[in-house]
């Protein structure tokens, strides 16, 4: 039984993550290993697509936190694209809104980082 | 929803209220797991189920199952400190208005209420995380209990059905 999956593409400088699933305790390293790649590869623009995403614990949240501080002082920044309503509502409980931009669609998010990216 | 007989005892309704029967409690349903992340997935759907079952939308029965996800896996890191050869117990009751799930563990007692406030600015910069899954849990039930019985750790999670159950939260 795969509880989540996290396939990865780039358009342009932007890495976009797919979680396919949810992220609680016991799936985060998954998510926080596709997380850490494109860090360790000195990218730091990435829109996680969270379509696939049906819920995400604190475990996963944690995550996010854990890796923003790196990414943005590197210049880069995690966004978030096409939150569904559960998970658009734990943001909204945890006032998440207001540390990370989130957006409706991957292309708004990923045109969010500039002209520079083309088209997706 | 049939066999209004043996309500006959219940209250009458009150001459305004609707002709809606009262909720009535189900037996409970209990489940016992190892103390194992792998099983918060079974968990999840579980706790999906029996909510949906007891009438709440499914958006809200996401939230309800991340709740208990939070609670299965405070008692996992902390009453049991990571050890996997412990048990779980939930136990899911329709008590009519109310939709409970308690989780019963026999580990170390923790304190919830010594999980320090969310502070959302200190997130970012000390990378601390602590409280968000209580803090999480806390916002979306109507009330999170916790006591200490013959040396089990009782945690409580109620949500009313009243105004929410079949709408957005």
């Amino acid at each position: 039984m795969s509880e989540l999956t996290v396939e990865s593409r780039d358009v342009g400088e932007v890495v976009l993550l797919y979680p396919k699933g949810f992220i609680n305790a016991h799936t985060v390293r998954l998510f926080e290993t596709a997380l850490q790649k494109p860090i360790s590869l000195k990218r730091f623009k990435i829109v996680v697509n969270c379509s696939g995403l049906v819920y995400i614990a604190s475990a996963g949240l944690g995550a996010m936190m854990g890796a923003i501080e790196e990414i943005r002082s590197n210049g880069g920044d995690l966004r978030l694209a096409s939150l569904n309503e559960t998970v658009q509502n734990i943001f909204d409980i945890l006032g998440f809104n207001h540390l990370y931009r989130t957006y409706a669609s991957e292309a708004e998010a990923i045109a969010s980082f500039g002209p520079a990216q083309g088209a997706a | 929803m049939s066999g209004r007989g043996q309500d006959a005892r219940a209250r009458p309704a009150a001459p305004e209220a609707s002709s809606r029967p009262r909720p009535r409690s189900k037996p409970a349903l209990v489940l016992s797991l190892p103390s194992e992340t792998a099983y918060l997935g079974l968990v999840r759907e579980v706790t999906k189920k029996m909510a949906e079952v007891a009438g709440f939308t499914e958006p809200v029965a996401e939230r309800l199952s991340l709740a208990v996800d939070e609670a299965a896996t405070n008692v996992i890191e902390h009453a049991y400190k990571g050890a996997s050869d412990r048990e779980v117990e939930l136990r899911f009751e329709d008590r009519g208005p109310d939709f409970r799930v308690e989780l019963v563990d026999t580990g170390q007692m923790v304190d919830p209420r010594a999980v320090p406030q969310v502070d959302l600015d200190r997130f970012v910069t000390e990378r601390r995380t602590g409280g968000l899954g209580m803090h999480l849990m806390e916002k979306i039930m109507d009330s999170v209990t916790f006591r200490r019985s013959a040396r089990r750790n009782v945690c409580a999670l109620v949500k009313h059905k009243e105004g929410e159950g079949t709408s957005r939260a």
